[in-house]
C-alpha cells in the first residue's frame, strides 16, 4: 500500500491545529450556513428522490387538476341531459280554454314549458291529438313510448280539470312541477275569462308578491350566496390539505430524527455540526420538499381553474354558471394565503416533532413521544369543523389566535369574509413569534436528546433541562 | 502532546458507568482499548468525542479541552452501523466529508482514492443497506477518516469482518499510523491488539485495570506456559513434585503447566529424561493477552460478580 493518497502538505496540519485553538465552545458554529445548506440539501434531495414522495405528489396533482373540472362537468351533464326531449301529447276535451282555440292553446303551452328556447333544443316536444285517441295514447304511456299525456276536461260546474298521465317513478318525475304550474295558470286565465276580467285585470292577478326581508341580528354579508359557497368549499379543501400534509410531513421529520438517532448516524453528524444546525437543516430541507409539492399543487390548481373560464365559455356560451366564476375569482388569492399558512404551520409543527422525537431511543417510540403536536393538529382540525357549523364567529376569532390552530381557523374566517387584512398580518406575525419560540425550545430538546443515551426523562425534567444554559 | 483522560466519572441515573478513569494516548499511537462487554468502552469514547460530558474530570487533546477542539479533528466509527441505510455510498460519504469541512472537490478526490484502495469502486452508486456487512464496515471506516482527522476513534471496527476484510482494515490502520494519525480502537479480539498496538488500556466496570506498553504488560502479568508431551508417559505424575510448576491441563495430546517467573525450562526437560521419558513435544509459550484478560477481569466481568477491587457495585442497567 502506498502512502500517496493520504499525504497532505504540512500547511494543512498547522491549519487544523490553528483551528483547534481558535474555535470556542462549538467547533462547528462558524460554519452554520454552510452546514445548514449541506444538511437541508441532503434532506431535500433525499425526500424528492423517494418513491413515496413522487407517488403522493402525482396523486395530489391529479386530484387538484381534476377538482376544478367538477362544476364544469356537472353543468355539462345537466345541459346534455336536456336534449332528449320529453314528448307531451295534449288532448283537449274542454273546448275553448281561456278564449284560446286549439292552435293558440298549443302555442301557449309551448311558450310556458319551453320558454324562448328554439324548437330543436326545447325540453318539450308538444303535439295534440283528438279525443278518441285517448285509449291508444294511454297504452303508449304504459309501454313507455310516450312520456306524458295531458288531458284537459271541463267539469259539470265549468271548471277546468287536468289528467296527468306519465311513465316513470313519481318520486323522480321532474315534469310534474312544470305541468302543475301550467295547469294553475290555465285555470286562473280560464276563470278570469269567464268572470269577464279585462287583460290588465288578469295581469294583476299574476303580479308577484312583494315581501322584503330584514334580519338585523345576522352579520351583513353582502356577498352573493354562490361566492360564499365557493369560499367555504375552498376553506374545507385547504384545511383538509393542511391537516393531511402537516401530519405526513411532521411524521417524516420525526421519523428522520429518530432514524438518525437509532442508527447512530447522529453520532457522526454531531461530530461535524451543532444540534441546532442539524435541527434547522432538517426542518428547512423537508420543509422545502413540502413547499415544492404545495407550490406544484397551487400552480396546477390555479392553472386548472383558469382553464375553466375558456372551457365553460366554449361549451355553454354566456350561460356559464356563477358558481364556477366565483370559484375562479375567489380562489387565486385564497391559494396564495393557503401557501403561506401551510408553510407557517409546517415550521411550527416540524420544530416540535423534531425536538420531541430526539428524545426517543428507538423508532417505534416516536408516535408516543410526538403525541402532543399530533393532538394539537387533530384538535385544530376538529375545531375547524365545530366552529364552521356555529353561526357565531366570536369563538373562531378568539381561537384563531392560538398559533397551533391559526392556519386552519384563519382559512375559515377568510371564508366567512369577516377578517380584515391587518388581522391576517397580525396573525401571521404572531405565528412567527410562536415558531421562533418553538424552534428555540426544540433546539434545546434536540441538543439534549441527541446526546442522551440513558432513560427517557419525564416532562418535568425536560422542562428543567431545557431551561439550563 | 497527547490525548489525556484524567480522573473522569460518569453516572447514568444511579449506575456508575465510569469511575475515576485515567489514561493517556501518545500522539501517533495505534492504541488498543480493551474491556469486557459493558465495561464502559463506548461511554469513554463518547466522552472523548464530547458526545457525552463527564460528570467530573477532564479530557484534553493536544493540550486543549475536547469541548473546545474543532470537531473536524476527530474521526469516529461508532459500534454497529452509523450510516443512512437508504443513501448511496458515494453521495453519503461526500456529504459527511463536506460536513466535516472538505470541499466538494477534495471530498470526491479522497473518496475515489479510498474506494480504489478498498476495491469497492463498484459500490459507489449502491445503497448502503444493499452491501454486505464487511463492505458496510469499510464504508463506515471511510466515513470516519475521509475528512483527514488527526484523532480517529473506532468502536469495535473489526466486529463481523471476515479474515480478508480484517487484513485490509488492519493494513489501512497501519497506513494511517504511518501518516501520523492517532488511532484508538476497542476490540474483544485480543490478538489484534497484540498484533497492532504498542500501547493499550484494559478497563473493567468503568475503571482502569491495567495500562501501558503491551509487551511490558505481558511480561508483568501472567506467566509463561510450557507444553510437554511424552510418548511413553502421558500423565507424567512426577511433574507435580517439581517446585513452582503448576499443571493446569492434562490433555490427550499434551500437558500444560504454568512456569514461575525466571524459571529455567531446561529443568523440565532434564527431569523428563531422568524419568526415561521420550519427549515428542516441548514448547514454552508467552502468555497471550487473552490469558491476562481472563486473569485480570475474568472473575469480575460478569454482572453478578461480587464487587471486587475493580468493581464499584451496582448492576448493569
Amino acid at each position: 500500500m502506498t502512502t500517496q493518497p493520504m499525504e497532505k502538505p504540512n500547511a494543512e496540519d498547522t491549519e487544523q491545529e490553528h483551528r483547534a485553538i481558535a474555535v470556542s465552545s462549538h467547533g462547528a458554529a462558524q460554519n452554520t450556513w454552510r452546514n445548514m445548506r449541506l444538511i437541508s440539501g441532503r434532506e431535500y434531495k433525499n425526500r424528492l428522490s423517494q418513491r413515496s414522495f413522487i407517488i403522493t405528489s402525482i396523486i395530489l396533482l391529479i386530484v387538484v387538476f381534476l377538482a376544478p373540472f367538477i362544476p364544469t362537468v356537472v353543468q355539462l351533464i345537466q345541459s346534455r341531459g336536456a336534449p332528449s326531449q320529453t314528448h307531451l301529447v295534449v288532448v283537449n276535451e274542454a273546448g275553448t280554454v281561456a278564449g284560446m282555440n286549439e292552435t293558440t292553446l298549443l302555442a301557449f303551452i309551448g311558450a310556458q314549458l319551453n320558454g324562448t328556447a328554439a324548437t330543436s333544443s326545447a325540453p318539450y316536444a308538444i303535439t295534440d291529438q283528438p279525443t278518441d285517441a285517448i285509449d291508444g295514447l294511454q297504452n303508449q304511456v304504459k309501454q313507455g313510448n310516450l312520456d306524458i299525456l295531458l288531458v284537459v276536461e271541463r267539469s259539470a260546474q265549468g271548471n277546468l280539470q287536468f289528467v296527468y298521465d306519465a311513465g316513470g317513478d313519481p318520486s323522480t318525475d321532474g315534469n310534474l312541477t312544470s305541468i302543475q304550474a301550467l295547469a294553475q295558470q290555465l285555470t286562473v286565465l280560464d276563470t278570469a275569462q269567464h268572470l269577464g276580467l279585462t287583460p290588465s285585470q288578469t295581469a294583476r292577478l299574476f303580479a308577484p308578491v312583494s315581501l322584503s326581508t330584514a334580519y338585523p341580528h345576522q352579520s351583513q354579508d353582502a356577498r352573493p350566496v354562490n361566492q360564499i359557497a365557493a369560499e367555504y368549499i375552498l376553506a374545507f379543501a385547504g384545511v383538509i390539505l393542511i391537516y393531511i400534509s402537516i401530519g405526513i410531513y411532521g411524521a417524516i421529520v420525526a421519523a428522520g430524527v429518530a432514524e438518525e438517532k437509532s442508527n447512530r448516524v447522529m453520532e457522526l453528524l454531531v461530530n461535524a455540526a451543532t444540534p441546532f444546525q442539524l435541527l434547522a437543516g432538517k426542518i428547512v430541507g423537508i420543509g422545502a420538499a413540502c413547499l415544492t409539492q404545495m407550490v406544484g399543487v397551487v400552480i396546477v390548481g390555479i392553472g386548472s381553474l383558469l382553464l375553466q373560464g375558456p372551457i365553460q365559455t366554449a361549451l355553454f356560451g354566456a350561460s356559464a354558471s356563477d358558481f364556477s366564476q366565483y370559484l375562479i375569482n375567489v380562489s387565486i388569492p385564497f391559494y396564495l394565503l393557503f401557501l403561506v399558512y401551510i408553510l407557517l404551520a409546517f415550521f411550527l409543527y416540524a420544530a416540535l416533532y423534531a425536538g420531541l422525537s430526539a428524545m426517543v431511543k428507538r423508532q417505534d417510540e416516536v408516535q408516543n413521544a410526538t403525541i402532543v403536536p399530533t393532538l394539537l393538529l387533530v384538535s385544530g382540525y376538529l375545531l375547524f369543523f365545530l366552529t364552521a357549523a356555529s353561526p357565531n364567529g366570536a369563538l373562531t376569532e378568539v381561537l384563531s389566535y392560538v398559533p397551533f390552530w391559526t392556519p386552519m381557523l384563519m382559512l375559515l374566517r377568510i371564508a366567512r369574509g369577516t377578517v380584515a387584512w391587518w388581522e391576517i398580518l397580525l396573525n401571521i406575525g404572531w405565528m412567527l413569534v410562536a415558531i421562533y419560540a418553538c424552534t428555540w425550545f426544540a433546539a434545546r430538546l434536540y441538543r439534549l436528546g441527541v446526546l442522551m443515551y440513558g432513560q427517557r426523562p419525564g416532562l418535568g425534567q425536560l422542562l428543567k433541562l431545557a431551561q439550563m444554559n | 502532546m497527547s490525548l489525556t483522560v484524567e480522573h473522569i466519572n460518569k453516572t447514568f441515573g444511579s449506575f456508575p458507568a465510569i469511575t475515576d478513569l485515567s489514561m493517556e494516548v501518545q500522539e501517533g499511537a495505534l492504541f488498543g482499548f480493551l474491556g469486557a462487554n459493558g465495561a464502559g468502552k463506548t461511554t469513554t469514547m463518547r466522552m472523548i468525542l464530547d458526545l457525552l460530558r463527564p460528570d467530573s474530570g477532564q479530557i484534553t487533546w493536544q493540550g486543549t479541552q475536547v469541548q473546545a477542539v474543532a470537531r473536524q479533528s476527530f474521526g469516529y466509527l461508532p459500534e454497529d452501523r452509523g450510516l443512512y441505510p437508504r443513501m448511496e455510498v458515494a453521495a453519503q460519504l461526500i456529504f459527511l466529508a463536506r460536513l466535516a469541512g472538505l470541499s466538494q472537490h477534495a471530498a470526491k478526490q479522497a473518496l475515489d482514492e479510498w474506494l480504489e484502495r478498498f476495491q469497492i469502486t463498484a459500490y459507489r452508486r449502491k445503497k448502503v443497506e444493499e452491501l454486505s456487512k464487511g463492505n458496510q464496515q469499510k464504508v463506515q471506516f471511510l466515513a470516519a477518516i475521509l475528512h483527514d482527522p488527526t484523532l480517529v476513534i473506532m468502536d469495535e471496527p473489526f466486529s463481523g469482518l471476515d479474515p480478508v476484510n480484517t487484513t485490509v482494515l488492519k493494513a489501512a490502520f497501519q497506513e494511517m499510523q504511518r501518516q501520523g494519525k492517532t488511532i484508538i480502537f476497542s476490540t474483544h479480539q485480543l490478538e489484534q491488539v497484540e498484533e497492532l498496538c504498542e500501547d493499550m488500556v484494559l478497563i473493567n466496570k468503568g475503571q482502569t485495570v491495567v495500562q501501558g506498553n503491551v509487551r511490558e504488560i505481558k511480561r508483568q502479568h501472567g506467566r509463561n506456559v510450557a507444553r510437554l508431551k511424552l510418548d511413553n508417559d502421558p500423565t507424567a505424575p512426577w511433574l507435580d513434585t517439581l517446585a513452582g510448576i503448576h499443571v493446569t491441563k492434562r490433555r490427550q495430546d499434551y500437558i500444560e503447566m504454568q512456569l514461575p517467573v525466571n524459571f529455567n525450562p531446561n529443568l523440565i526437560v532434564e527431569t523428563a529424561l531422568q524419568h526415561g521419558g521420550i519427549i515428542s513435544r516441548f514448547e514454552v509459550v508467552e502468555p497471550s493477552l487473552t490469558d491476562i484478560f481472563l486473569e485480570l477481569v475474568g472473575p469480575t466481568a460478569l454482572p453478578d460478580a461480587a464487587p471486587g477491587h475493580t468493581a464499584q457495585g451496582g448492576k448493569l442497567a
